[in-house]
């Protein structure tokens, strides 16, 4: 009976074209909209590397004011570390895969005099980072652990840059020019993204990694601009030098722990950083320094804005309206058949069959709708890249998450139209045959 | 086939009781053609919907084709309608967005036929009724006469014992309506039982039985002089 009933339901669809589209149209509106929102949600609270989410360890130490916390809420210790403390940590010789890291900005001048200059970001980061971070190299490899020390002037750039400059990939061995100075390229990154850019939260996570990695020797020994949040609690000496040796924060720093003994070895290892840093007079605070994961990372810095949730909430109620909404045109639809209901039931049609054939009704006019839902998403998506680029990673429609919604909708369209269905098999044949 | 003893009706609400049949017996006859009239709200629909298991008695006993009706649940109900009985209304009923040949499946698909069983049966009752060439008309292509008999074809194609008519001929012109009646004796003369309402006291007089009602009770059953002609 399935086929025949869907086959009554095409035909129901085609007798009242206007009605049906007006329910196709609510289902597919309301999805699309939970949809879009639910997106960049998934999105935002995606696990940007799932595999080393729980190796990957953001530092912390709290050499903050002895007079206050860093977050008199919480107490958490600040979420960068000094200029300093990021070199002394990245000098200790741990085993450990460490990087501080800091994002700048070069101009790149082109050999080619007729390519004008271009700013693009960058990245002063430890050779470690490449690894740590998994970043795809399309050619050559990391800075050695020498070329860091030495602050030589090397550099692994991504692809697009590379195509920019070059009109080719195959770059290793040239030499680029940052700031009229002269780099070597001994990597070229392939197209990667982390979404969200979880290893500097203080700027944008819905940035793309950078294009431009240097050492960070290179960034210090030339003093490079620091963007991001620089805070202090005492104000810095003159300069750049001032700047790096005093108690302001500005650096990320991330290490590898691949298993808990890693982990409670390095906070042992940071206790005795703390210790001897307290004998120099620095650490006033008491102990409060930690490793936190990707994921906890993310979360205890709110990376998702409350704006998302509420987006995602507001998506979720015109859903339901929606819903509502088809709910209530189903029924007059379905009431206004009752002489035919009442003349199948006369016929022989048992209630339940009645109610399966107008469920099956609904679950038509469900699928219609969550394949228009489905349209109207990546038009919803598309509309959002195009009017915010900063979302191009994060507007994307996830398969996962869309066959979950597209379920989800099917559902509550068969749930919208379960109470029409059972009040259409409640139709009294008698009452409707002598009218209908 | 339908046996019907001391049988009650009563619609009930928070004010009202009225009663639409009132101790109401009646046999009808395996073959028989039996008429009912009454002026209106006598009670014939509402003898026709209890016959027809469109509604539940109140009291009494109701046997079809020896079966007992009462406690069946919707289920039960349904499945006997469909195999025992065939309808025929005064409005026709016929599904505008369906064509003849689906319109007498919709009985046929809830018996559970397959697919052949339930062409041959379509292709069968419409010819029978005369619109074997038209199986892929819709209903607003024929004339009112033509849609009763397909009605009919719909009410035949089950093969009923039973054939239950409401003022199957209210809606023709007296043309179209003597050629529905001829084909209801035709069918009756096959040996199908047929009980019709009808306000019409010369068709009620072509029928065998003459029932007549008024205040849900019968007051008058007779042979009619046309059975006993056909009879002859």
């Amino acid at each position: 009976m399935t086929s025949y009933y869907l086959k009554l339901a095409l035909l129901a669809l085609r007798r009242t074209p206007v009605l049906s589209s007006l329910m196709v149209l609510a289902i597919a509106l309301g999805l699309a909209t939970a949809m879009t929102a639910f997106t960049v949600l998934y999105r935002m609270s995606n696990n940007p590397i799932p595999h080393k989410s729980d190796v990957l360890h953001a530092v912390q130490l709290d050499a903050w004011s002895p007079d206050q916390a860093y977050d008199r809420e919480t107490n958490l210790p600040p979420n960068q570390l000094t200029h300093g403390d990021s070199r002394r940590l990245m000098a200790l010789d741990d085993g450990y895969r460490k990087t501080g890291m800091w994002r700048s900005r070069v101009v790149v001048v082109p050999e080619d005099t007729n390519v004008r200059p271009r700013n693009a970001s960058a990245r002063l980061v430890a050779p470690d980072f490449f690894p740590m971070f998994d970043t795809p190299f399309l050619h050559g490899q990391a800075w050695s652990a020498e070329q860091e020390a030495s602050a030589a002037r090397v550099t692994v750039i991504s692809r697009e840059l590379a195509e920019r400059v070059f009109n080719r990939t195959d770059v290793v061995g040239e030499r680029i020019y940052f700031d009229n100075e002269n780099f070597q390229i001994v990597g070229v990154l392939d197209t990667w993204k982390l979404s969200p850019l979880f290893y500097d939260i203080t700027n944008d996570v819905l940035n793309d990694p950078e294009d431009v990695f240097l050492p960070f020797s290179v960034g210090t020994a030339k003093e490079m601009d620091i963007h991001g949040n620089v805070n202090c609690w005492q104000s810095p000496g003159e300069g750049f030098k001032g700047l790096i040796d005093s108690e302001c924060i500005m650096t990320q720093f991330w290490v590898e722990l691949p298993d808990a003994a890693a982990r409670e070895r390095y906070l042992s290892l940071l206790d005795g950083y703390v210790a001897e840093q307290r004998k120099a007079g620095r650490f006033a605070r008491p102990n409060n320094h930690r490793v936190t994961a990707v994921m906890p990372w993310l979360e205890q810095n709110e990376v998702i804005p409350n704006d998302t949730r509420m987006f995602v909430g507001i998506g979720v109620a015109f859903l339901l309206v929606c819903l509502l909404n088809a709910t209530g045109l189903l029924l007059a639809k379905f009431l206004r058949k009752s002489g035919e209901i009442g003349l199948r039931r006369a016929l022989g049609a048992p209630k339940r069959e009645v109610f399966k054939q107008h469920l099956i009704e609904s679950g038509l006019i469900g699928i219609f709708g969550a394949v228009a839902g489905l349209l109207l998403t990546l038009a919803g998506l598309a509309a959002i890249r195009a009017l915010m680029p900063r979302f191009e990673a994060i507007a994307q429609l996830d398969l996962a998450l869309f066959a979950a919604l597209f379920a989800t909708a099917l559902i509550g369209a068969i749930a919208a139209g379960a109470y029409p269905a059972w009040r259409a098999c409640q139709v009294m044949p008698a009452s409707q045959l002598k009218t209908h | 086939m339908l046996t019907m003893k001391s049988l009650k009706k009563v619609y009930r609400t928070a004010l009202v009781e009225t009663h639409a049949l009132r101790d109401f017996s009646l046999t009808v006859k395996a073959g028989d053609f039996a008429a009912v009239t009454g002026p209106s709200g006598s009670g014939k629909t509402t003898f026709l919907n209890i016959a027809g298991l469109l509604e539940e008695h109140t009291d009494g006993l109701y046997e079809l084709d020896g079966i007992n009706v009462a406690g069946m649940n919707d289920d039960q109900r349904s499945a006997l309608r469909n195999e025992k009985i065939g309808f025929i209304f005064q409005s026709f009923n016929l599904i505008a967005d369906l064509d003849l040949y689906d319109n007498v499946d919709v009985p046929l698909r809830y018996r559970g036929f397959p697919k052949a069983e339930r062409k041959r049966r379509i292709v069968e009752s419409l010819t029978r009724v005369g619109l074997g060439s038209r199986l892929h008309h819709y209903p607003a292509e024929l004339s009112g006469g033509q849609q009763q008999r397909v009605a009919i074809a719909r009410a035949l194609a089950g093969t009923p014992k039973l054939l239950l008519a409401d003022e199957p001929t209210g809606n023709l012109d007296t043309v179209m309506a003597r050629g529905v009646m001829e084909l209801l004796e035709e069918i009756n003369g096959q040996g199908t039982t047929i009980v019709m309402v009808t306000h019409d006291l010369e068709l009620a007089r072509r029928a065998g039985r003459h029932v007549h009602m008024v205040d849900g009770q019968i007051v008058d059953i007779a042979e009619t002089d046309f059975a006993r002609l056909r009879a002859a």
